[in-house]
């Protein structure tokens, strides 16, 4: 697993793309082993204590810490987490972005309509409002300065979906891509994933890049080139090739986070 | 039989359901549909029912009323566009999905849409959104195009849905098809883009859109195959279009004409 953290330069779309003459060949049989590795963890499963439907699987499932939404400024992180999501779709299509915050709250709000963090957002009162859209807009210059432009050669997704059913369907294991680059039907891998996320990297967001990888290694059956996260609250970025090692290693925590979550009350 | 084939998503799956299809399909005749149109008529309602394969998978629950948005803008603007792209009328899906908006734009500047069409609303759109009503497309079209492109047969894009009226039994159908391949050996399979992940009744719906399609034509030929593509979950299901499917799929309409309409009639009570 060969890695490297940057503090800045390059933009992420340069890194995503990197140098097409050194791509690996596509990796079209590993899907399968490893989709055998995660349910041959789960035969053994004892009867869920809950059964209120199947177990719902999500990215932040595999903090070993139990995720607890506490504090009155986690729905505003979120809200802005959503924000920025929203505004690197519109940098993708090509849009360009004069008012951060105002066509990003646009964006969600329309893309977005029943999201219960609208309400978040009417309780704001003026002040709150405009400490979230100095915020935001930190962000998004920093998004903005980073990204680089998105070439519609390269074929960007936004907000893919990504679901699979493990276990005869007990299990649904979800994720959500923030921007995908390239193709899984190239001859050589060139599927690039990019997560940003508005807290700082830490070893929660490896683990998160690692998930993106398995995901989509599952829901195409070719193994991607490269994952990349940019943090917007402070313009490092990290990225992986994703590799045997790495993608192992994103099973183990995926098996540990389904045991965790299977076994809690 | 009423076999449903499951398989993971892969351009060589994808290449081998089309291949191996069977060569020949049910075909509707005049009895068949007279048979339909005296089972819809049982159903005993005056309201107009409208179905389709989503109707049928929920049993005939009530949807809310429509109203256009990113989700559902997506598969009308992306399929035009996805015509553009391989007819090579545009370089790239971005630019053909662009395309398509700005042709709704300008039909709907001209006084050529009607209220509540694609046109007018996304004529009323402001820039951020019809910006967020592209990159839902685009990802939609490319996603389509990445599991189509390595498929080893010649495949078009649907120019429509099928729509089907069930004469005096105030039914309508409308099967939701999104391209089409033909081999050497089949004449039709046809295949489907779906969100999510399939249900438990996505077999039903397959079916529903199955016969759909053939009381569509004249002829009331069924595709050899009627397969459906679940991007998101990596996962293809398909069926042969025999008498077995066709004959599943019509019974799973009717049942659900009636949920339908002992559901108005509750709500009427």
């Amino acid at each position: 697993m060969s890695s490297a953290t940057m503090t800045a330069e390059p933009r992420i779309t340069d890194i995503l793309r990197g140098n097409r003459d050194n791509r690996p060949a596509a990796n079209r049989a590993a899907a399968g082993h490893y989709r055998q590795l995660i349910e041959g963890a789960l035969e053994n499963l004892t009867t869920r204590v809950s059964t209120l439907g199947p177990l719902v699987i999500r990215a932040h499932h595999l903090d070993p810490v139990p995720f607890v939404h506490i504090g009155p400024a986690f729905p505003l992180a979120q809200l802005r987490g959503a924000l920025i999501s929203e505004l690197l779709r519109l940098l993708s299509t090509g849009q360009s972005v004069r008012r951060p915050f105002e066509d990003a709250r646009e964006a969600w709000a329309f893309s977005h309509p029943h999201s219960p963090l609208h309400r978040t957002l009417e309780e704001c009162d003026a002040d709150d409002l405009a400490r979230v859209a100095t915020d935001v807009t930190a962000h998004a210059v920093t998004l903005i300065k980073a990204l680089g432009p998105v070439n519609p050669h390269w074929q960007p997704r936004t907000d893919v979906s990504v679901v699979q059913h493990l276990r005869g369907g007990d299990i649904v294991v979800r994720d959500r891509l923030d921007l995908v680059l390239g193709s899984s039907r190239e001859a050589v891998a060139s599927e690039a994933l990019f997560d940003v996320t508005t807290s700082p990297l830490s070893s929660r967001s490896d683990a998160v890049l690692r998930y993106h990888a398995l995901m989509e290694t599952l829901r195409t059956g070719v193994v991607p080139l490269r994952v990349v996260a940019l943090s917007t609250a402070t313009g490092d970025r990290v990225q992986y090739e994703v590799d045997d090692a790495l993608l192992a290693r994103a099973v183990s925590e995926l098996q540990t986070a389904i045991i965790t979550e299977w076994n809690r009350p | 039989m009423s076999t449903l084939t499951i398989r993971r998503l892969s351009a060589i799956a994808l290449s081998e359901l089309a291949g191996d299809a069977p060569q020949e399909s049910f075909s509707f005749t005049d009895d068949h549909r007279a048979s339909l149109m005296a089972r819809f008529r049982a159903t005993g309602t005056t309201e107009h029912r409208k179905l389709d394969a989503w109707t049928v998978e929920s049993s005939g629950a009530a949807s809310s009323a429509f109203r256009w948005s990113p989700t559902n803008a997506r598969r009308s603007l992306g399929t035009p566009a996805l015509r553009l792209v391989t007819s090579g009328r545009a370089r790239h899906v971005t630019e053909a999905v662009t395309l398509c908006v700005e042709d709704h734009v300008v039909r709907a500047a001209s006084g050529r849409a009607r209220p509540g069409s694609l046109s007018y609303w996304l004529t009323n759109l402001s820039d951020v959104q019809r910006a967020v009503v592209i990159a839902d497309t685009v990802t939609w079209a490319t996603g389509l195009l990445d599991v189509m492109e390595p498929v080893t047969y010649d495949w078009t894009m649907a120019e429509t849905d099928a729509y089907y009226d069930v004469a005096t039994a105030r039914v309508s159908l409308r099967g939701r098809r999104d391209l089409c391949i033909t081999t050497e050996l089949t004449q039709r399979v046809i295949l489907r883009f779906r969100g999510g992940s399939p249900t438990r009744s996505a077999g039903m719906g397959l079916r529903a859109d199955l016969v759909m399609d053939g009381l569509s034509r004249p002829d009331g030929q069924t595709a050899q195959r009627f397969i459906g593509v679940w991007p998101d979950a990596g996962l293809i299901l398909s069926i042969d279009g025999n008498v077995e499917n066709a004959r599943a799929g019509a019974r799973s309409l009717v049942r659900t004409a009636m949920m339908r309409g002992h559901l108005a009639q509750h709500i009427a009570a």
